[in-house]
């Protein structure tokens, strides 16, 4: 890819299940940005998990809302935004996950899949934005990613 | 968009292996469940969970895997899960399912623990 930042916008349906093009818009961004596949299969489950947020809880399953996928090509890095219209948009850090709750199991297994994670509700909707390094501790060395195995 | 998950039953001796194609998500739900009870309802102690069909599993998908896990016990009967790609392996390992069923590269080791 050439050098300097290059920006790809997505939009897709508030629906279930058009997760998947976004999923596969980043596979096709990180191949040819070099990442292997193991870290590539990491960003797309990061990815689906934030898209499914957003359909389901940002904008509520409402077809006529849509949810962004801005992917921001760096030297060294591929920078991940979605953003959901969702007026109420409210973020825990997600620590501990409750079973129950698969929103908040999702938020858990974004954090430990990608080198920087952060949540925010903007006035216009919540935002997510996920980054990995091509070099896995290329990021911020205060916010390593953690690689736990937590209870039921 | 998404794949609807098929989900077949194998009737052996020594277990029940419910055999799972397409997307585990929340749309697989009601499917998973069914399965699961018809696997169940042959008294058996072990129900394998195969995923050797299955490409894409969300953290809704795994909240199932993990209510039918919490109704097998409360039967006194053990969930076996096989056919797990390596990425899936490692997630269902991170938010703990790992803990609670067996996971197994093959259905061969799987089927060994069920003849135990």
């Amino acid at each position: 890819m050439s050098s300097g930042k290059q920006v790809i916008h997505l939009h897709i349906p508030s629906e279930l299940g058009f997760e998947k093009v976004a999923m596969g818009a980043a596979r096709s961004v990180a191949q040819k940005m070099g990442f292997s596949n193991d870290r590539i299969l990491d960003l797309q489950t990061a990815i689906a998990e934030a898209c499914t947020n957003a359909i389901e809880h940002g904008n509520r399953l409402n077809s006529a809302q849509r949810v962004e996928v801005v992917m921001t090509v760096e030297e060294n890095a591929l920078a991940v935004d979605v953003h959901d219209r969702g007026r109420d948009a409210q973020f825990t850090e997600p620590q501990i996950y409750d079973h129950h709750n698969h929103r908040g199991m999702g938020m858990y297994i974004i954090k430990q899949l990608v080198d920087e994670v952060q949540w925010s509700a903007q006035p216009q909707g919540g935002q997510v934005r996920m980054v990995i390094y091509l070099e896995p501790d290329a990021g911020d060395s205060t916010s390593p990613r953690p690689q736990g195995e937590s209870g039921l | 968009m998404s794949d609807e998950l098929q989900a077949a039953l194998r009737e052996l001796p020594q277990a029940t292996i419910i055999d799972l194609h397409g997307d585990v998500t929340s749309f697989a739900d009601a499917r998973l469940h069914t399965s699961f009870d018809n696997a169940s309802a042959r008294g058996l102690k072990y129900i394998i969970l195969n995923f050797g069909g299955v490409d894409y599993i969300n953290s809704a998908g795994i909240a199932t895997v993990i209510s039918i896990l919490s109704e097998a016990r409360g039967r006194g009967q053990q969930l076996l899960i096989v056919g797990l790609n390596d990425h899936y392996r490692k997630i269902f390992r991170m938010v703990g399912v790992a803990r609670y069923a067996e996971i197994f590269e093959t259905e061969a080791a799987a089927l060994d623990k069920a003849t135990d």
